[in-house]
């Protein structure tokens, strides 16, 4: 990159960081403080503003309330801060043009705030910020200010700001979260491995539903199971011999267990277990470069197949009836995506919302996708502009505005990424109104993840660093808008050598209490967990497909209570299931897709524990009663 | 009795006190008086007269001379043997606290706070305190530590001597006591900070009265009170000081305000920093106060507003003008709160009208004149709130029936103030009236206000301690004793100064302590299931489920493994509740060892032969079920022992008796249980022993609906034949009142009536008198209702849940769309009650209803029993969970 473009990117990164403020998430007003205390809410479309910022603006739609003008005028020099105004008009040329209007004479439950008072003021949302607008004559509004302490109240999109709306407006128990409401409780110290740790990930090795912690490490990867009181190492009892720089865990022999796909650095072997439990060794290698590794399911009778993500054309290996591997490319022909920078992972899943899992290549400037026609197979690549970034990087999908579409997030060594799923392959970078995340998170992190952690069902995202800054977990106050949980970060500092950073880190119920908590490799190769500290009783949904799954997945899974859905998620075998704390009891519905299948659902109650549901057990049950 | 004096041509609408003590009836017969005794010592002083009186005694000299010798030794004794300086007192504790303001701060709520001591809520006068010569306290006690800092007054016509004493809270001893420099009757209130106590000095008729500056340290350690420094003014001072860092401020009657240094100057004189002049700032009688570096105080006649000034040079920095006279402002929160009216300690509006009239007559002011000034002199009080920031009147309130003459006390979002109409009102800090206490007297000073309750006193002798939620009265004294003081709240006990009577320490820290009782349906007549004062939180949410099915999936879920049959009764963290459970019908008690949040354990089943339908009723000993619905053969009543569910004993209970049962108490144990046990009346048990219980009466009712109301020796039933009231002695029948129509509820006591439900709405009887009953028309009405404070609630038949003004017979709230077969339950000023798939939140103060939990057929199920509410859990049957407890939600 040049130096000039260089220095656009950093002007306009400060002027994204500036713009989007330092907004502390604010308790006394919230979104439904904001919606509750209004006498009007309308959307308008900017038509034009002229040369002396008069904005002239359509009122499209009366949302809440009365409001009789059809247009409205916005004198956006009106205020003392005339760059406030400018900034406006900038905003508005780049192309934001719609926004939302909140009229009300607004007051905060604390000390401190906004414009407030008895006298009625105008909220307007627009481009991701607020302007604070007077009454002005007729239909006019005079602006006052660019308001960045109202980003505590919401900071995000003006999209997502409307859908908020609508939530609260419909929904009597409404929650918008202020903070994350929990915490870790006591660590627990659960190995030390020498030499380098790639990462670590929960497994369901035994199909019980719970999660045994994975570490892959450059001498030798580890498992560790909870036997209830302490973690053992069980790698050996597992005849785990691997040592993976990549992996992948699936059925790829249709045991009825998921074996380990491993990525060494040198050659890629698929470590197929004894039924007793212990490794039999390699079964089969390949070579070449390996950048990630997943599974899908290739219609191969229930045995998953294994995507490689290479340099080129991902790699696609399946198990013949023999038990032998074959390879082939996802796709042939010239590569197309040799300009679009260093080449990363792939994910598979349902990207484009039709039931069918798709595959997205990811490199540092772009992405292929990969449109799938047909379960496990795929039609030619498609360019988009959905890049990683550069250097070391993780990949995660979310659907983190609960809208049935998966969204991507994308973290790298010079910047994140938040892709909006817009539907129809269509993805666009939100990353600046997403809330905290836009602000807090700092480039560098090498590893991301999806969870619904903090008993809401709302899908947070995990961020671990490589670069000696510690994890970040952000918890979602829904509609794609993250928090900071500040606490957590300040629980991990009672590790003094966790100062230092860490190699990986994930969350996962490794203890079996029915919470996520977070497992952490330091970088002087401790690894420790800290469970979710739970005060009664744990509660929530974890789904799950069994180890004999006649299906590899992913399969789609949603979870909703009442109205409120708690976002799409993909579920794969091998996988610990998808885990919903819940704060709340209560029936909650689940339902799922297998890939080209129909829509199943199931009726839960949440009482006092966490209820399981194995869905290709559910499936097969009502397959019976057919 | 009164000085008042008119000023250039104005009646003196003051807010302070102008008093005299006792001789004003001499005064018509002074002349003479001196003249008699004039001549009689002229004439003793004559010669010839003295010489014959020096003989006389002289011959009598063996009795004259050892009466005058035991004469002058009672004399001597007197002063010698009757000790008069400090008595046994206790080590000085907490002497580095302050009270540096007028009823202890900004907030006026007069309370030490921060203590572990619950608030007084029982007991009589502790100790009083006098000297002996001294023993009326018209100012507000200050409190610091162990000391009880008060002046005093004694002035009466030929006599005008004040003190101020440092009083040893915990004996009644005196520690020291001022009385120097001819120190005169005061109405002020000290305030201590540190080494220093500064009071003001006089009453209002003294022209030059003075502040006074004590060295606190040095009194203690001589027994005596040791002046600092002294500063005369020129007009009369019954303000009270605030102490801001080094200075204290005070206001100075019609020489303004005065702010003069703690630190005497080098000579030991008091130094003035600044003086705001009384011709621009007069009659300051109010307390001043500093908060956030700003002072404030309000004005009295002739300009009346509310001042805000810099406390380092008196600079005024803004003013609220105002229609009255203010009294002492309170501040929290960034809002002053003052009360302002017409009137003062002697003369109400009324008066003063009068007074204006006679004098404006006298010089020749037109009718039409009169009229108008007269207009501005009506009774009445209001009370503004002026927001601090934007120096402007947030609200103004205005229906109190008369002036105030105390300041507010401000405790969280409410206001409490009095009034000379005899009223302590309680608002919210938005303005909204929410409740008052008739104290049937003038209160003539603030409240004080601690952690659970609020103290009046009334301008007659009363103190009541009020619940600061509902108002409701726990406890009164009666001094008979007239007092213009203002209670303070400390370590368990109130301490308050009387008009003659000295001053006092009194009641003891909580409650008196009863038996626990659980007295039937609810927690008894009138009552909604919600017995421990808790409030009902903002939200709820499932907590746990005793006996539901274990099925999760709710699709195959099947009923609940255990069907709850009878609202629960609780006694501390137990419940005991009428349960079928795998074909066995019983009681089940359940223990939720001190966590409601944890679901509880089943400490005992009691089997019984027939559904347990009824409530329980419990003791800290006992438990009460009746066995069987009506019409059921082989009913009984059983008593069995609550820890051990060992049986007791058992009484049967006629086959179409309601079975319905009341326990009540008497001398802080349960000592009786009324029960509808046969189809034609009730019967009266003792159950004070452990033994079978004796049978004290039978009384001849007639079928009855619900369980008896019993108020004192009153019991009164509803039945048939109309309402019922019977002598709990004796079990005599004292009236009967016919119902126009049969009774649909049970009887209900609320203050001096008892209600009822019938097809017409609520009617409601003197308990008394029997006069015309007073009428809530609002239709036919089910299950039961709720009587607290003033309000009734029901729920008619037609879903509506209705609250009502018992004193007005009118209806304040109509709430649609209610489970007519679940009551509310009432706490405080908020209803919580059943409606379609949820339990709804609906607060009386601002009359907002909301969503508080979702509670569906599906989950936790249908509602089988009327909720309780303890420690804000609310628990209930359904069909598909069992017992369902709904903890509150988090952040609620």
């Amino acid at each position: 990159m040049s130096m000039i473009r260089k220095l656009v990117v950093s002007v306009a990164l400060v002027a994204l960081v500036c713009s989007s403020a330092w907004a502390f998430i604010n308790p006394n007003f919230t979104p439904i403080d904001l919606v509750k205390q209004s006498d009007v809410i309308v959307t308008v479309e900017i038509k034009n503003v002229d040369k002396d910022g008069l904005v002239t603006a359509t009122v499209t739609k009366v949302i809440q309330g009365k409001f009789e003008d059809k247009e409205i005028k916005i004198d956006l020099m009106a205020g003392v801060a005339e760059a406030d105004g400018k900034a406006v008009i900038d905003r508005i040329n780049d192309g934001n043009k719609v926004g939302v209007l909140f009229v009300g004479a607004f007051h905060e439950g604390g000390d401190g705030g906004a414009a407030g008072g008895n006298e009625a003021k105008g909220f307007l949302h627009l481009a991701g910020m607020w302007e604070i607008l007077s009454k002005g004559k007729g239909n006019g509004w005079d602006m006052e200010k660019t308001d960045d302490h109202m980003l505590g109240t919401w900071s995000g999109g003006t999209d997502m700001l409307l859908r908020v709306i609508d939530y609260v407006r419909s929904d009597p128990e409404a929650t918008v979260p202020v903070r994350e409401g929990m915490e870790w409780g006591k660590e627990i110290q659960v190995g030390k491995i020498e030499g380098k740790i790639y990462a670590t990930a929960g497994i369901d090795l035994e199909g019980k539903g719970k999660a045994d912690l994975f570490v892959a490490a450059e001498k030798g990867d580890h498992l560790f199971r909870w036997n209830g009181k302490a973690f053992e190492d069980i790698s050996e009892k597992v005849g785990l011999k691997s040592k993976s720089q990549q992996f992948a865990w699936g059925d790829f022999y249709g045991e009825g267990r998921p074996v380990l796909a491993s990525w060494d650095g040198k050659a890629l072997a698929i470590f197929r277990t004894g039924k007793d439990g212990t490794a039999v060794g390699t079964v089969s290698s390949i070579s070449g470069s390996c950048l990630g590794l997943t599974t899908f399911d290739g219609g191969n009778k229930g045995r998953a197949t294994l995507l490689v993500s290479t340099n080129g054309w991902p790699v696609v290996i399946s198990t013949a009836s023999d038990g032998n591997l074959q390879t082939k490319p996802l796709a042939t022909g010239e590569f197309p995506g040799k300009d679009l920078g260093a080449a990363g992972e792939s994910v598979v899943a349902d990207l484009d919302g039709d039931a069918v899992p798709d595959v997205m290549q990811f490199f540092s400037r772009g992405a292929l996708f990969y449109k799938g026609t047909k379960p496990g197979e795929f039609a030619a690549p498609v360019k988009m502009g959905v890049g990683l970034g550069e250097g070391r990087h993780g990949v995660c999908v979310g659907d983190w505005e609960a809208s049935g579409l998966l969204d991507i997030f994308t973290c790298a060594e010079n910047r994140n990424h938040l892709w909006h799923n817009m539907g129809g392959g269509k993805f666009a970078e939100e990353i600046g109104k997403s809330g905290s995340v836009s602000y807090i998170a700092k480039p560098g992190a090498t590893f991301c993840q999806t969870v619904a952690f903090n008993g809401d069902g709302r899908q947070g995202l995990l961020m671990v660093y490589g670069n000696g800054m510690g994890p970040q977990v952000y918890f979602n106050r829904g509609f794609r808008s993250f928090g900071l949980c500040r606490s957590l970060e300040k629980q991990l500092s009672v590790l003094k050598q966790a100062d230092a950073g860490e190699q990986a880190g994930c969350l996962g119920d490794f203890s079996g209490e029915g919470a996520l908590g977070q497992a952490l490799a330091l970088v002087n190769g401790e690894i420790w967990f800290f469970p979710q500290k739970i005060e009664e009783t744990a509660r929530g949904v974890v789904v799950s497909l069994s180890p004999a799954s006649p299906n590899a997945g992913p399969v789609m899974v949603w979870v909703a209570r009442d109205k409120r859905s708690f976002g799409v998620a993909p579920l794969r075998v091998g996988e610990p299931g998808l885990l919903y704390s819940l704060i709340e009891a209560g029936p909650v519905t689940v339902k799922w897709q297998f890939p080209g299948g129909e829509v199943q659902q199931k009726e839960v109650t949440v009482k006092d524990k966490v209820v399981r549901v194995v869905i290709d057990k559910v499936a097969a049950k009502a397959a019976e009663k057919k | 009795m009164d000085f008042l004096s008119a000023t250039d041509g104005t009646a003196t609408v003051g807010v302070v006190p102008i008093l005299v003590g006792p001789a004003q009836a001499l005064l018509a017969a002074l002349p003479g008086i001196l003249v008699a005794l004039g001549t009689l010592i002229v004439t003793m002083f004559k010669p010839t007269t003295m010489k014959r009186l020096a003989q006389l005694l002289w011959s009598q000299k063996l009795i004259v001379i050892p009466i005058v010798l035991v004469v002058a030794g009672l004399i001597y004794g007197w002063e010698v043997l009757v000790p008069h300086g400090p008595g046994k007192v206790s080590a000085l504790v907490g002497g580095d606290k302050s009270w540096a303001a007028y009823r202890g701060g900004a907030d006026r709520r007069a309370s030490v706070s921060g203590q572990s001591v619950e608030d007084p809520a029982h007991g009589k006068v502790n100790w009083s305190f006098s000297d002996g010569k001294i023993n009326t306290f018209y100012c507000a006690p200050a409190v610091v530590g162990n000391r009880i800092y008060v002046s005093a007054a004694r002035y009466e016509y030929f006599s005008d001597v004040g003190a101020i004493y440092s009083i040893d809270a915990d004996t009644g001893k005196m520690v020291w006591a001022f009385q120097g420099d001819k120190y005169r009757s005061t109405f002020s209130s000290p305030a201590v900070s540190g080494k220093y106590l500064v009071v003001g000095e006089g009453l209002h008729e003294t022209m030059d009265s003075r502040v006074f500056c004590l060295d606190i340290e040095q009194s203690e350690k001589k027994h005596q009170g040791v002046k600092l420094w002294d500063y005369r003014t020129t007009s009369h001072m019954e303000s009270s000081p605030c102490i801001d860092k080094d200075r204290a401020i005070i206001g100075a009657g019609d020489d303004g305000v005065l702010c003069l240094a703690l630190a005497p100057d080098k000579d030991g004189k008091a130094r003035k920093l600044w003086q705001l002049p009384g011709k621009d700032f007069p009659d300051c009688e109010s307390a001043p106060l500093v908060v956030d570096g700003k002072l404030y105080f309000g004005l009295g006649r002739e300009r009346h507003a509310i001042c805000c000034v810099d406390p380092k040079d008196g600079r005024l920095l803004w003013e609220v003008p105002t229609p009255f006279p203010t009294d002492s402002p309170a501040i929290a929160g960034g809002k002053l709160y003052v009360g302002m009216g017409v009137g003062d300690f002697v003369n109400d509006a009324a008066k003063l009208r009068g007074l204006k009239q006679e004098e404006m007559k006298k010089n020749g002011k037109s009718p039409a004149e009169i009229e108008a000034a007269l207009a501005e002199l009506k009774t009445g009080g209001e009370v503004w709130c002026i927001d601090l920031a934007k120096h402007t009147v947030d609200w103004k309130y205005k229906e109190i029936g008369d002036t105030m003459l105390g300041p507010p006390a401000v405790d969280g979002e409410r206001v409490y103030l009095g009034s000379r109409d005899g009223n302590l009102y309680c608002l919210s800090t938005s303005g909204q009236f929410i409740r008052k206490f008739n104290a049937h007297g003038p209160i003539d000073a603030g409240p004080a206000v601690g952690n659970k309750y609020v103290y009046v006193l009334t301008g007659n002798g009363v103190l009541y301690g009020l619940d600061k939620i509902t108002l409701a009265a726990v406890w009164n004294v009666n001094f008979n004793c007239p007092s213009f003081s203002s209670p303070t709240v400390a370590d368990g006990h109130v301490y308050l100064g009387t008009n003659g009577g000295g001053l006092l320490c009194v009641g003891e820290p909580g409650v008196e302590k009863t038996e626990a009782i659980w007295a039937g349906a609810l927690g008894g007549a009138g009552k909604s299931g919600a017995m421990d004062g808790s409030l009902v939180p903002t939200g709820g949410t499932y907590g746990w489920g005793v006996g539901s099915s274990d099925e999760e999936d709710s699709e195959t879920a099947s009923a609940s493994a255990v069907v709850v049959q009878s609202p629960a009764a609780c006694i501390g963290d137990t419940f005991y509740v009428g349960v079928q459970e795998s074909g066995l019908c019983g009681v089940a008690a359940l223990s939720c060892s001190g966590n409601l949040d944890r679901k509880p354990e089943q400490r005992w089943f009691a089997a019984t032969k027939l559904p347990v339908t009824i409530s329980p009723a419990a003791t800290e000993r006992f438990v009460f079920f009746a066995e069987g619905r009506v019409g059921d053969k082989g009913r009984a009543l059983r008593c069995v022992d609550r820890k051990t569910k060992a049986n007791v004993w058992s009484r049967a209970i006629a086959d179409e008796a309601t079975g319905e049962f009341v326990i009540t108490a008497e001398k802080l144990v349960a000592d009786r249980l009324i029960i509808a046990d046969t189809a034609t009346g009730l019967t009266c048990l003792d159950i004070s022993g452990a033994k079978e219980p004796k049978e004290l009466w039978k009384a001849e009712t007639g079928s009855s609906v619900g369980a008896p109301a019993v108020s004192g020796d009153l019991v009164v039933v509803a039945a048939i034949q109309g309402l019922q009231a019977i002598d709990r002695a004796n079990g005599k029948i004292l009236w009967t009142e016919k119902l126009p129509s049969p009774p649909l509820t049970g009887a209900v006591i609320l203050g001096d009536r008892v209600w009822v439900g019938t097809a017409e709405g609520l009617r409601g009887y003197s308990l008394v008198q029997g006069e015309a009953p007073r009428v809530v028309d609002c239709g036919p009405v089910t299950g039961r209702i709720i009587a607290d404070g003033e309000r009734l609630v029901c729920v008619t038949a037609s879903g509506e849940l209705i609250v009502a003004d018992a004193e007005k017979g009118t209806i304040a709230a109509r709430l649609p769309g209610v489970n007519t077969s679940v009551g509310p339950i009432l706490a405080g000023d908020t209803l919580l009650y059943a409606a379609k798939d949820s339990l709804v939140r609906y607060d009386l103060r601002t009359k907002q209803g909301a969503l508080w939990a979702k509670v569906t057929a599906t989950f936790p199920g249908l509602l089988t029993t009327p909720m309780i509410m303890v420690d804000s859990h609310v628990l209930f049957g359904t069909d598909k969970s069992g017992l369902v407890c709904m903890k509150p939600k988090k952040g609620s």
